[in-house]
């Protein structure tokens, strides 16, 4: 069947609980049947497009405690509720401070539109390959607060996708919150995509947050690559060879070729190649570190 | 009765024509306030959707509609053994096209089946009730391909596919070649370009028991497509009536009937109640047209000293599953390529071909930005070889004043070399040349475009249109031309204004129902300024002649010596005596004579019919021509090949702007789809003939953000033929764009694309090359 | 816990440009369908369905959004502004009338969004630069004035707001 409406959405039941528990335990009933709606922003253009065919939507939206940017000054963490939208990441003045990777990703994120209606966690649970969120968060060492009818646990982001739309959320998991460490003093980031059109998914993306140690040698290394793997991925072996070691062009040169030999951009991808992607990953590495030295030292 | 225009009427400023005035229709667009098709509600109104076949070349088995027909709210489920038998297409001997698929299926989106339902959402969920089975056919996707001889036939009575052949030569290609000191012979491809209105095509049909047929669509031709559609069902045109409501984008892909015009008026007739339909953003992707995909090779013949005498030309126009207007644009094309220069030697070879892919018709140039993609890029191959700068080479050939083409085109006014000159001018051309600034390169492109076309709906080319003068002297301009947004009312308001010399707020524009307006081909082929202008500059004289006789009556003086402006008539020797005008219409109409004032003027122009050979007599296929010129200055980073747009000139000979914000408007979207086609757009399929990019987000176009700066010239050379000198011009600019960000990238990276789009992928892997080499 | 069937219509109440209105909707209409079906709003547009082109933009609470992506019962307690919202009577708003004055309309098919998202992006940044504008007009299509005159629009308007 040829998918070819976008003029109207198919009939669901819509469930609205008033707590996380309401809403786990609906989830546990209706198991594969029923999904989160959040911002609605890619869940309904897949369930106009009937790529999806969910009969249950879970409207968290009325649920406290989700939508909130806190900061723990004591343990430098911050704190952000997974119903938090784009747009309210991108207005925030803490995030802009002390977080400002994620204000550069959420600037590029979509258009205003959609950003005042996407979230994050509707972002990371989404799973693209290509999510805008997902690689800062993933160089930021980020964690993400999972609950279920088993419980709460936090677990790191970077374990949390799992192939091209598929996380390790189970059927009543819910993605709550998602908590980032403040960087150390002398870090740089840097968020960077190329799109064919500046409106578009990525072709790839790139987060990337260097640490400068004494006498400038690297103290720590994060690349985090979108769009060029069945996940957002850190490039480890890659990060690996600059610890320890003074940045220098050589030094930038051997790890964008690493970073290039451990993507794995998909040959089905119609808006790009893997050649091209494979090149650009090496250009945009060797960009973001530069860029992140030029951040230190002003 | 036609006006003919003395050139001592044409001067230079004029009360309203070439100023710049809010238009007609501004204040209820930025209001929200206009009605497009999918805002109209009629009473007891079903809607319309369409079962589209999901594969591109298929037999059709069985289809079984039952269980769509017991869905509670649907009111009808057609296939094709519920309709006549009826094929719709352009030419008459190329109606190729079934509404409702009979047989087998030729392309992923042919219509199959259609349902008619209480509301839209029963409508969506029937069709997908409705079970039909398929044979596979092998499917053919390349035109090169499709014409070879073991290839299955997508229409069974074409011969290897062909649609249609053209072939002419004038002068002698042979002789010309044989005296040229070089020849350049190359090979280009463009590829399936997609309109994107913003508004999706859609229409509400009404079929009533009296056999009277009204039909409210999004049209750019509704004359030319009531004169269609009664061909096609057998019906009067006098029983049919088309609303042409507020079009929200047209660009050539609302000027035909459609099949699904034909299935929503045969659900309406055998419901008794209108049904109304609008195409969702995918259908409008695969059910409606799409630009000619096309390779095009080129053999040129220049001298020792570049000028260039002599051109050959092979067309593979594509025109996908249905002929529609391929052949009419494959003949274009073809006519265009004779246009460009001053060549002595012409002939052309060119077929227009059946694929397994969506309908290509009409699209903004009709088959223009193909050609000057493939002679503009040729043209700095030559500059490259000759060692001649790209825009001296240009100037040294451009056409002029006076110019009869070889193939019987005559331009009475051409403004080529001044286009060429400004927008050398206006991005510093020889400067930035000179300085060879890193990663940046400039490019320049040339365009050509009809006016008006005799051909495209047969030996005629017309506009025709009234002019009602009111009670109170207000003017109603009635004219069958269309506003796609293009600012044709606003123009007609315009000349009619100054023609009659009343104010441009006193004149309302109707122009929407083919009940009340005169036939009028439609907007097509850049005609609306020119054709429609001058029958309302007739009709608006004629009506004036007869309220200065009533105003010489009043003033006891000779109607000769009379004159308007601004709503009062005057002696013109003495400007002091004088009437409002609104006392003289009220005195015709109401005191003394109850007389209505009414206006008419039609503009049949001196253009021809080719003889059998395919050759013209002056002015050829149009009475006027159009001409433009392209500089586009971009940055293409040598490490991911990204282009970045930087500026764009554009001048466009265009006789006289009436409307400068609106001509200005035009050179500043055309340009959007140019580039659009030679870096981002064209729909894509796999092996099988699915599409791959069928959505706004797969298929995109250049947004705000990637747009460069553009300037815009209006280059007036003030045509005689033309209302107050003007001729059209709102196609040049997009194929100039096209074949100048192509010479654009080369002048930057070195690397001369001849396929479009020129993608960073490609660019990165031709640098690759390079640096490796 | 309130579970809605498919079938069930909730009633619903929207302020639109300042008034409420009261409809009764099922839970897959989206706002896009109520305001230009049930309300009859007709400068709120279907141009894609999916949140590409920007003809169904609308200001909630201010802030632009996709309103083919939202759904209706969403919408409960905020305020809607569609482009109807904006003149007064036969006042235009000012940028409504910079719109006209620089011929940044053609089919107007686009234009209810790109004035709605204007008036956005003014409130919040009173003087833009050109790039500003036009990353702010990211998502809103236009298939006519290549953005041209739109953009000329909002930076006459910035620059009378004392921009440069």
């Amino acid at each position: 069947m040829l998918a070819l409406t976008t003029r109207v959405l198919p009939e669901f039941t819509l469930a609205i609980p008033g707590t996380l528990e309401e809403a786990v335990s609906f989830l546990a009933q209706h198991r594969d049947e029923a999904s989160i709606i959040a911002g609605g922003t890619d869940l309904l253009i897949q369930m106009k497009r009937r790529i999806r065919k969910e009969r249950f939507l879970v409207h968290i939206k009325k649920i406290s405690g989700l939508n909130h940017i806190q900061y723990d000054d004591k343990n430098r963490i911050l704190k952000i509720g997974a119903l938090t939208t784009i747009n309210q990441i991108e207005k925030s003045p803490l995030i802009r401070d002390k977080f400002p990777l994620l204000w550069e990703a959420a600037q590029d994120f979509g258009s205003v539109q959609i950003r005042n209606l996407a979230t994050l966690g509707g972002n990371l649970c989404n799973a693209s390959p290509a999510a805008d969120m997902a690689p800062p968060l993933l160089v930021l060492d980020g964690k993400v607060k999972i609950v279920s009818s088993k419980g709460e646990k936090i677990i790191p982001l970077e374990q949390f996708f799992i192939g091209p739309g598929k996380t390790i959320l189970e059927h009543d998991d819910i993605l709550t919150e998602v908590l980032v460490e403040e960087p150390p003093p002398r870090t740089g980031t840097v968020f960077l995509k190329l799109a064919k059109v500046k409106n578009d998914s990525a072709k790839i993306n790139l987060a990337l947050k260097l640490t400068l140690g004494e006498n400038d040698v690297c103290k720590n290394l994060g690349i985090a690559l979108g769009a060029v793997a069945p996940t957002p991925i850190r490039v480890r072996k890659a990060e690996k060879k600059l610890i320890n070691k003074k940045v220098c062009e050589e030094s930038i040169k051997k790890i964008a070729d690493i970073s290039a030999r451990e993507i794995s951009p998909s040959a089905r991808e119609r808006h790009s190649t893997v050649e091209y992607r494979k090149e650009v990953s090496k250009v945009l590495v060797k960009r973001g570190i530069k860029t992140c030295l030029r951040r230190i030292k002003q | 009765m036609l006006k003919t225009v003395t050139l001592s009427k044409l001067k230079r400023e004029y009360s309203v024509i070439g100023k710049k005035l809010p238009k007609i229709d501004a204040i209820p667009k930025v209001t929200g306030d206009v009605l497009y098709i999918d805002n109209i509600k009629l009473p007891d109104m079903l809607w319309a959707k369409i079962l589209r076949s999901p594969y591109a070349h298929a037999k059709i088995k069985r289809i079984d509609t039952s269980k769509a027909e017991q869905l509670p709210g649907v009111k009808l489920v057609i296939t094709a053994k519920d309709l006549p038998d009826i094929k719709i297409g352009f030419i008459p001997e190329l109606y190729d096209h079934s509404p409702l698929a009979i047989d087998k299926v030729r392309y992923v989106g042919d219509e199959v089946a259609a349902v008619a339902a209480i509301d839209e959402e029963t409508a969506e969920k029937a069709i997908k009730l409705i079970e039909v089975e398929y044979e596979l056919l092998p499917v053919v996707l390349d035109p090169e391909e499709a014409m070879t001889e073991y290839v299955p036939l997508i229409h069974e009575n074409s011969k290897r596919n062909i649609a249609k052949s053209y072939h002419a030569e004038f002068g002698n290609v042979e002789r010309g070649f044989k005296e040229a000191k070089y020849i350049f012979e190359d090979r280009f491809l463009t590829t399936q370009q997609a309109h994107v209105c913003l508004e999706t095509h859609g229409c509400i049909a009404k079929w009533d028991a009296n056999d009277k047929i009204t039909l409210w669509e999004s049209c750019q031709i509704p004359h030319t497509f009531r004169m269609h559609l009664a061909n096609f069902l057998n019906i009067p045109q006098g029983k049919i009536s088309i609303k042409k409501v507020t079009v929200g984008g047209g660009f050539g892909s609302k000027t035909e009937v459609f099949a699904y015009d034909i299935i929503c008026l045969f659900l309406a007739k055998k419901a008794g109640r209108p049904v109304k339909l609008v195409l969702s953003r995918e259908e409008e992707f695969l059910g409606t047209v799409t630009r000619h995909p096309m390779v095009i090779e080129i053999k040129t013949g220049v001298k020792g000293d570049g000028t260039i005498t002599t051109r050959y030309v092979k067309l593979i126009v594509d025109t996908g599953a249905y002929a529609s207007q391929g052949p009419l644009v494959t003949g274009s094309t073809a006519w265009k390529g004779a246009h460009y220069y001053r060549i002595s030697n012409y002939k052309y070879d060119a077929h227009c071909v059946y694929t397994n892919k969506p309908i290509c018709s009409a699209y903004r140039t009709f088959g223009g930005v193909q050609i000057t993609f493939a002679i503009e890029l040729q043209m700095d191959i030559i500059a490259e070889k000759l060692g001649i700068d790209p825009v001296e080479l240009r100037l040294k050939n451009a056409n002029q004043p006076g110019d009869v083409t070889v193939i019987g085109s005559e331009f009475w006014t051409c403004g080529l070399k001044e286009c060429i000159e400004k927008v050398a001018e206006g991005i510093n051309w020889y400067e930035k040349k000179k300085m060879k600034m890193p990663n940046r390169g400039l490019g320049i492109a040339c365009a050509f475009m009809e006016c008006g076309f005799r051909g495209f709906i047969g030996n005629t080319d017309m506009s025709a249109a009234f002019v009602k003068v009111n009670v109170d002297g207000t003017v109603t301009v009635i004219t069958g031309g269309t506003d796609l947004g293009t600012g044709l009312e606003t123009a007609m308001a315009k000349i009619a204004a100054e023609e009659l010399g009343v104010r441009y707020q006193d004149v309302t524009v109707i122009s929407q129902d083919t009940d009340v307006t005169p036939f009028d081909v439609g907007e097509v082929a850049s005609r609306g300024t020119h054709f429609c202008g001058n029958a309302v500059m007739a009709a608006a004289f004629d009506a004036k002649k007869q309220i200065f006789k009533a105003a010489a009556e009043l003033l006891k003086c000779n109607p000769l010596d009379l004159e308007s402006t601004d709503g009062k008539i005057y002696l013109s020797n003495n400007p002091s005596v004088a009437i409002p005008f609104s006392k003289v219409t009220r005195f015709m109409q109401l005191e003394e004579k109850g007389v209505p004032i009414l206006g008419k003027g039609y503009y049949a122009p001196d253009s021809t019919m080719p003889d059998e050979k395919g050759k013209y007599k002056p002015p050829g296929a149009c009475p006027v021509y159009t001409f433009g010129a392209l500089t586009i200055e971009v940055e293409v980073d040598p490490e991911t090949a990204e282009v970045k747009l930087i500026e764009a000139i554009c001048a466009t000979d265009l006789g006289r702007a009436i409307n400068p914000l609106g001509a200005e408007g035009q050179i500043e979207g055309g340009i959007q789809h140019g580039l659009g086609l030679a870096l981002v757009e064209g729909l894509l399929f796999d092996k099988e003939g699915r599409p791959l990019n069928a959505s706004l987000s797969d298929y995109r176009i250049l947004g705000a953000a990637d747009m460069p700066k553009i300037k815009p010239i209006l280059v007036e050379t003030v045509d005689p033929k033309g209302p107050f000198g003007a001729k059209g011009g709102s196609q040049v600019e997009t194929s100039a764009a096209a074949a100048a960000i192509a010479n654009a990238i080369c002048d930057a990276t070195g690397i001369r694309f001849k396929e479009a789009p020129i993608t960073p992928e490609k660019i990165l892997h031709e640098l690759k090359k390079k640096r490796e080499a | 816990m309130r579970i809605i069937k498919p079938e069930m219509k909730q009633k619903v109440s929207l302020k639109v440009n300042g008034d409420y209105y009261t409809v009764f909707v099922r839970s897959n209409k989206t706002l896009l369908e109520v305001l230009s079906n049930d309300l009859g709003l007709t400068g709120v547009k279907y141009g894609c369905g999916t949140g590409e082109c920007g003809a169904c933009t609308v200001l909630i609470d201010g802030k632009p959004v996709s309103s083919c992506l939202m759904l209706a019962l969403d919408a409960e307690g905020k305020e809607i502004t569609t482009i109807e919202g904006l003149s007064h009577g036969e006042k235009l708003h000012p940028v409504q009338e910079s719109f006209v004055k620089h011929g940044a309309i053609q089919c107007g098919f686009c234009t209810p969004g790109f004035v709605l998202k204007a008036v956005a992006l003014l409130r919040e940044n009173s003087h833009p630069t050109e790039e500003e504008i036009r990353n702010y007009l990211i998502g809103n299509l236009c298939r006519c004035t290549g953005y041209a005159k739109i953009v000329d629009a909002i930076m006459a308007l910035s620059k009378e707001m004392g921009g440069k």
